[in-house]
């Protein structure tokens, strides 16, 4: 059922089982996967069934922090979320990505890879990307494609491709028809008040952009605002706790991720040194729904290479236009295509390297003294990248330069500074991380494993903003794998 | 989404300094003959003979270094360096282990040990970054000989 909620009652107090905030990837995922389970479902959704100025306002926010951007791109406030304008990149997170490591502080999942395959599985069916097949090996001899071969050093991973899949036009009808689920658009949460114990959600207070306000009263809640907006909601929630709900760690807010984006440039000799078929979207044999699945490889260092050089995890896409047109720097490609040793003629291409970011506290997002048109408390982003990561991101250059160079592919022009850093304007990815943390430890982290906060009992945050760490894989797949999860668990946890 | 990771948004190229060599490679050869290149640079003079044969095999490395790349790198690294005593210390090595490897059967034997020798550096920790490209020590050395001979 869709419904209008600038047409309810003034101060009407809606019930349900289970109460959604937010109809996006994660939103939708879990509204569709309880759907049928006896579970009365209410979504609110804050914007319309397109993207709208005065719904997109809301998002805006200052930042302090690395710039290039503003708070209301890369998200969009609309039935479907910013599934309206994704790209469709669909990579799950690698088994050690999910692991401690002592050179990626803040590093270490209380999930395992194994722990979410399942639920990899069934996201992939919900974003149309076929077989959970990531084994570049595996899809190139299939395709009858070369992969680069390092020394060891190099790896390649695997991008998938969603046709993309527009949640909100793909589900609209269906969840219109879902006499279980009742979505109430133009409905923004405001507020989360606790019982008397401060332990449990009572109620939700509610409003629409025209002024109406009402309550909901679930048995359940699931914050699937966003990676900003649930730790938004939460920290503006501070009418009975000062820092807002489920903030005892103080962490709400802490510890944002994006992905670095890093451009750098490829020299190849021409011809014949490259066949990067394989690194480019391209079609496979596998069709879903009559479209034929398109995947990408990209290059990656190994696991055993990032741990003994203590480097965070890269993903590099070949692109065809290089850095800035081709600058190199003082020295032209043409003539350092001479260390290839190898007749031909230079031509550049382009990397743009995916980054994971180190989780660090100092990257985070509060509040500002501003106010949106609701009244809330708009967001300040501080996106910090260390000086630890920019050097970091050098080396695994560095190390990837000199493995298609050994490979007598060519080289790597990376922009460094006299310090070792990175030196070149690092670009968001739109991928917003790691505000909720999820760590086994309340201390640590604001929800659990199972994606509850730590602590109030019956509220729950879906999202990327639970990510421990990010990765170098575009987080859609792994949010809608989460959402997946949790479902499954509020099913158990409900039967 | 990947948002804006398009071309256009892939402006300001970095500037990076000619001095900008962050690890340079030791490459001392153990018990190498090292052969003073003491006035090596700017002497006006010839080349000492072994200087003058390493870098012929230089250049045969490079395959003779037609279209003048070699040259165009080995001049970046001399810059980077300074013509005097660091880039004298940092060429002995390999003068010495070209002169070493000269058996008398032509330039082929050198310069499959030195490409050799390249391709370990590449796999190891040693590289060298040059103006932002990443290079193998040896190599750069080699396009100095190069560069040295004119």
């Amino acid at each position: 059922m869709l419904r209008d909620a600038r047409t309810l009652a003034p101060g009407v107090e809606l019930t349900a089982d289970l109460c959604i905030v937010g109809a996006g990837a994660a939103g939708i995922t879990l509204a569709r996967r309880l759907s049928g389970r006896g579970l009365r479902v209410l979504v609110l959704e804050s914007g319309s069934f397109e993207i709208e100025a005065q719904h997109q306002a809301l998002y805006a926010g200052t930042m302090s922090g690395l710039g290039g951007w503003t708070l209301d791109d890369h998200r969009w406030r609309l039935f479907g979320g910013s599934t309206a304008r994704w790209g469709g990149f669909c990579m799950p997170l690698r088994p050690g990505d999910f692991t401690a490591r002592d050179h990626i502080p803040g590093s270490g999942w209380p999930i395992t890879f194994g722990d979410l395959e399942p639920s990899y599985r069934l996201a992939s069916q919900g974003l149309e990307i076929g077989d959970f097949e990531y084994d570049a090996a595996v899809l190139a001899a299939a395709d009858d494609l070369p992969l680069i071969e390092g020394s060891g050093r190099l790896e390649t991973h695997v991008f998938r491709f969603s046709p993309p899949t527009r949640m909100g036009p793909r589900h609209r009808a269906e969840l219109a028809a879902a006499d279980d689920v009742e979505v109430q658009m133009w409905a923004n949460a405001i507020d989360i008040v606790l019982d008397d114990g401060l332990a449990r959600v009572d109620h939700l207070l509610c409003a629409t952009l025209d002024g109406a306000r009402f309550t909901v009263a679930a048995d359940r809640y699931v914050l699937a605002m966003g990676g900003l907006e649930n730790a938004r909601l939460l920290l503006a929630s501070g009418s009975q706790i000062d820092g807002g709900v489920a903030g005892s760690s103080g962490l709400v807010g802490a510890y944002f991720m994006e992905h670095p984006h890093l451009y750098s440039s490829a020299m190849w000799v021409e011809p014949g040194a490259l066949d990067a078929r394989f690194y480019g979207p391209h079609p496979t044999g596998e069709a879903v729904a009559g479209r034929r699945i398109e995947v990408c490889g990209v290059l990656a260092l190994s696991e055993e290479t990032r741990d003994s050089e203590r480097l965070p995890h890269i993903t590099a896409f070949l692109e065809e236009a290089p850095l800035d047109g081709g600058a190199t720097g003082s020295i032209p490609a043409a003539a350092v295509s001479v260390l290839a040793r190898r007749a031909g003629r230079a031509r550049l291409f382009g990397l743009t390297i995916r980054a994971e970011q180190t989780p660090t506290r100092e990257s985070a997002v509060s509040l500002s003294d501003e106010r949106d048109a609701l009244g809330m408390p708009r967001l300040d982003l501080r996106w910090v990248v260390s000086d630890g990561d920019r050097i970091a991101y050098a080396r695994a250059m560095e190390i990837l330069g000199a493995e298609l160079a050994a490979a007598g592919l060519g080289r790597l022009w990376t922009p460094v500074d006299q310090l070792g850093r990175f030196d070149h304007p690092i670009r968001p990815g739109g991928h917003h991380m790691g505000t909720v943390r999820m760590h086994a430890d309340p201390a640590r982290g604001v929800v659990d494993a199972s994606c509850r906060t730590h602590d109030v009992d019956n509220l729950y945050v879906a999202g990327s903003a639970v990510f421990t760490t990010g990765g170098a894989a575009n987080p859609t797949l792994t949010l809608v794998a989460l959402a997946e999860r949790l479902a499954a668990h509020l099913i158990e946890e409900t039967a | 989404m990947t948002g804006p990771g398009g071309r256009g948004q892939r402006a300001e190229a970095g500037a990076i300094g000619r001095r900008d060599i962050l690890r340079a490679a030791g490459g001392v050869i153990a018990g190498a003959r090292l052969v003073s290149l003491v006035g090596l640079v700017g002497c006006g003079g010839a080349l000492p003979a072994e200087i003058h044969r390493a870098a012929e095999v230089a250049r045969s490395y490079f395959g003779g270094d037609p279209g003048g790349g070699a040259q165009t790198v080995g001049d970046a690294y001399r810059a980077a360096l300074g013509d005097g005593p660091r880039l004298e210390r940092d060429l002995e090595p390999l003068v010495a282990r070209i002169t070493a490897l000269d058996t008398g059967d032509g330039d082929d034997p050198v310069v499959t040990a030195l490409a050799a020798q390249v391709a370990d550096e590449l796999g190891g920790q040693g590289l060298v970054r040059l103006d932002g490209w990443t290079c193998a020590p040896t190599e750069l050395r080699l396009c100095a000989l190069v560069a040295l001979a004119g």
